[in-house]
């Protein structure tokens, strides 16, 4: 799993959290890293897994919520560090689109050890769209907080309805309809 | 305060321990882009290699192929023009051998030959016109000229070609296209003359039909839709879409009559794709086919002239109560005799061959037979013999041979048989009047033929003084137009109006239509009959006072019999119908104003 996923992640829970949360996670979580991220390293997700799990201990708020706030603070501050990629990009479903078609393509061109998740775009029109997330990480949550993100980011509002087509979780369809 | 400092501790040192880890990843991120863009140098140097020696031998292996091409399409424009050269005796030698009095097997075999050697003929024409198109050097001109007059006049060419066959022309020109229209009229004219021919080759029984029609004219531009519509032989479906490749036919095998070299419709496809044009066909078997082009041109302000004859002069009867016997093959050359007898009020009648002639000659008794030398089944030596030598009512009358030969063993076997006198074709009308009043007319009767015979000075000036006399400048500058040669029209005709009226309206109504054959000739180099045609109209040119496109005609005349190149003598004739055409209003308004002084008299 891509540094940035961990060094934002530590960031959100230092700015909502504050210091001694963040600390006590990182020890408690007896991370092989020991919690010392940089952005353009590669880290175990199970790392992300045990972090998650000692905030959830201490603070004790639900997983799901916990990845789905992430995955809202994620999208920013992705948009800010890859900005350019953002360029040509108008509308959250045009960006949405080119998760898969052109983001990820590029992101492995930059980083060919990355594993990503895909987003495959089933049905999209005006009003409406469909996008399968599958990944091994079972991370729908903070997939569903990037979408929220992306409306955010291009001041849109949808309604997201998340429905489970693996019970695992690694195969998940969200339904985004436009307000 | 110290647990924070603590903390602060933690993750200061945690961050220290990223820096590091950040710098090392970096640091191997360098090292793998420093060798990935060494590689990539590695790969752009031989890759330039590779293009630079590509490149090289693409370059050799193209001047190779293009020098070939030239030297092929080289080769076959002087093979061409070289085959032409003797092909032209070959059809020059086989038209005297027709004088020779050959039997009717050997005029069989002549005929073949005659029709072979045209084949032939047009078969190189295509060759040249393909390699000029291949190369690249054929030219299209902008100039105004009249596309319904040209429609019309290759319309006539076939409907004489086709004189007597169950085949009708027919035409349907769209009589918006009132203007000139600027473009290439020498390219215009050979698509057009090409499918109809293709047609006219193809179609045995029924007809022809030409439509133009004017599809949209958007301020200057029009664009013309040309469709020739046959009832012909047809073309498969499976073929259809091949027709316009080069050396692709549709014929099959039951039309092995119709060779030739597949060319043409690849020409006439290019002629009009060069021009920004298109062509389409559409046909059924047994059926017949369309061709249908569309061409653009400019459209000019000029119109379209006006192609309405000048109303024909009641022709005195000089000759109420003769009748005449003519024997003559080519259907031309009968529609030219018997225009001008009728103009004449010459009773007359007609054969076809010398075998008909002679049985004519048995039933009625003529005053006298004009009589072509070469005529199919029976020449006109043979039956000049054939009446000279048996009872019949016409055994002495009096027989004039018609010959395109000069040649005086010619004559003298002509004179041999039994004929009284020969006019040399291709001859003008003045040249059969002069052999008519030999016969029939009194000197004092008409002294106007008289003096076409003399070319003397006119014997009616009332003062008995040449009219280029000082006293009388006035009537000298009224009588012939400046641009034409005054001074030899005075001499010839003064002020004997009625006569050069005459002379005049001959010009118009039945030497300028010749005219209009020099192009086709050209396009199908058929030399010999572009010679006699030539030949026929350049002595007309000197009665209408214009020696300087005699000359000219004189020059083209030489050249089509001597060394006919199509280039040269493309541009001179179109130049000759420039000059013409130029002339045509001066020439009628001086015909108007000769008629206009006989009324005044």
């Amino acid at each position: 799993m891509k540094g940035i996923v961990f060094t934002e992640f530590i960031e959100m829970v230092e700015e909502k959290f504050g210091y001694e949360v963040t600390e006590n996670m990182i020890s408690n979580a007896n991370l092989p890293s020991n919690g010392a991220y940089t952005a353009v390293g590669t880290y175990d997700h199970s790392e992300m897994y045990s972090l998650i799990g000692e905030l959830h201990r201490s603070t004790e708020i639900p997983v799901p919520d916990l990845m789905h706030t992430y995955g809202l603070h994620l999208f920013g501050a992705l948009a800010k560090a890859y900005a350019p990629m953002l360029s040509g990009l108008s509308s959250a479903f045009e960006m949405l689109q080119s998760v898969d078609r052109y983001i990820h393509v590029e992101v492995r061109k930059l980083y060919p050890d990355a594993e990503l998740p895909h987003f495959e775009i089933k049905d999209v029109d005006e009003k409406r769209m469909v996008m399968i997330y599958s990944s091994e990480r079972r991370m729908s949550d903070v997939a569903s907080g990037l979408i929220e993100g992306c409306l955010a980011h291009y001041k849109e509002s949808a309604t997201i309805h998340k429905e489970l087509i693996t019970e695992d979780g690694s195969k998940v369809k969200f339904e985004i309809v436009k307000n | 305060m110290s647990k924070e400092l603590e903390f602060l501790k933690r993750k200061v040192s945690r961050e220290i321990l990223a820096r590091k880890e950040a710098e090392r990843i970096l640091e191997n991120k360098a090292l793998e882009l420093y060798h990935t863009n060494e590689e990539l140098r590695k790969m752009n140097l031989n890759l330039e290699e590779t293009i630079l020696k590509r490149t090289e031998a693409l370059e050799k292996a193209k001047s190779v192929a293009e020098k070939a091409q030239k030297a092929e399409q080289q080769f076959l424009a002087n093979m061409s023009h070289e085959i032409r050269t003797p092909l032209n005796a070959v059809i020059g030698m086989s038209h005297l051998l027709y004088d020779t009095n050959p039997t009717a097997e050997q005029i069989e075999y002549l005929d073949n030959l005659k029709s072979s050697a045209k084949l032939l003929h047009s078969l190189i024409s295509d060759i040249l016109d393909f390699t000029k198109i291949e190369s690249g050097n054929i030219e299209i001109q902008s100039k105004p000229f009249n596309l319904v007059d040209t429609i019309r006049d290759i319309q006539k060419t076939f409907e004489l070609k086709l004189d007597g066959q169950p085949i009708e022309i027919k035409s349907n020109i769209d009589e918006r296209i009132e203007n000139l229209v600027i473009g290439d009229e020498l390219l215009f004219h050979q698509i057009f003359f090409n499918l109809l021919g293709n047609a006219e080759k193809f179609t045995k029984v029924g007809s022809i039909l030409i439509d133009v029609k004017m599809l949209t004219k958007l301020n200057d531009n029009i664009s013309i839709q040309f469709k020739i519509k046959d009832t012909g032989i047809g073309i498969e479906s499976d073929k259809l879409k091949h027709i316009f490749e080069n050396f692709k036919q549709a014929a099959n095998k039951q039309h092995l009559t119709n060779r030739s070299t597949g060319l043409g419709l690849s020409i006439t496809r290019q002629l009009i794709e060069l021009q920004g044009g298109s062509i389409e066909v559409e046909s059924e078997l047994g059926k017949g086919s369309c061709f249908s082009f569309v061409l653009s041109y400019i459209y000019s302000d000029v119109k379209n002239k006006d192609n309405k004859k000048a109303p024909m002069l009641d022709s005195k009867v000089r000759f109420p109560d003769l009748k005449l016997l003519i024997a003559e093959d080519n259907s031309m050359n009968r529609k030219y005799i018997r225009r001008v007898f009728q103009k004449w009020d010459i009773s007359f009648e007609m054969a076809v061959n010398g075998a008909e002639a002679v049985e004519m000659a048995k039933a009625e008794k003529y005053d006298l037979i004009f009589m072509d030398l070469q005529m199919p089944i029976m020449g006109g030596v043979e039956a000049t013999s054939e009446i000279r030598n048996h009872p019949n009512l016409n055994q002495h009358t009096v027989i004039v041979a018609l010959t395109a030969s000069a040649l005086s063993e010619h004559r003298n076997q002509a004179l041999n048989a039994g004929m009284n006198d020969f006019v040399t074709k291709p001859f003008t009308p003045e040249q059969l009047l002069k052999v008519l009043s030999k016969y029939f007319l009194e000197q004092s009767n008409n002294p106007n033929i008289m003096n076409s015979e003399n070319n003397s000075a006119p014997s009616d000036n009332p003062e008995g003084q040449p009219s280029k006399s000082s006293d009388e400048p006035i009537i000298q500058i009224h009588s012939y137009h400046p641009k034409l040669d005054k001074a030899y029209l005075d001499t010839i005709y003064g002020r004997d109006w009625e006569y050069a009226a005459d002379m005049f309206l001959t010009f118009l109504e039945d030497i300028a239509p010749n005219f209009d054959r020099l192009m086709p000739l050209v396009e199908a180099a058929n030399w010999e009959a572009y010679y006699q045609v030539a030949h026929k109209v350049k002595p007309s040119l000197q009665m209408v006072g214009l020696p300087a496109l005699k000359e000219k005609v004189l020059t083209v005349e030489v050249m089509a019999k001597t060394a006919p190149d199509q280039v040269k003598l493309r541009a001179l004739t179109v130049e000759i119908l420039m000059d013409l055409e130029a002339y045509f209003p001066i020439l009628k308004a001086q015909l108007e104003f000769l008629q206009s002084k006989m009324v005044e008299l």
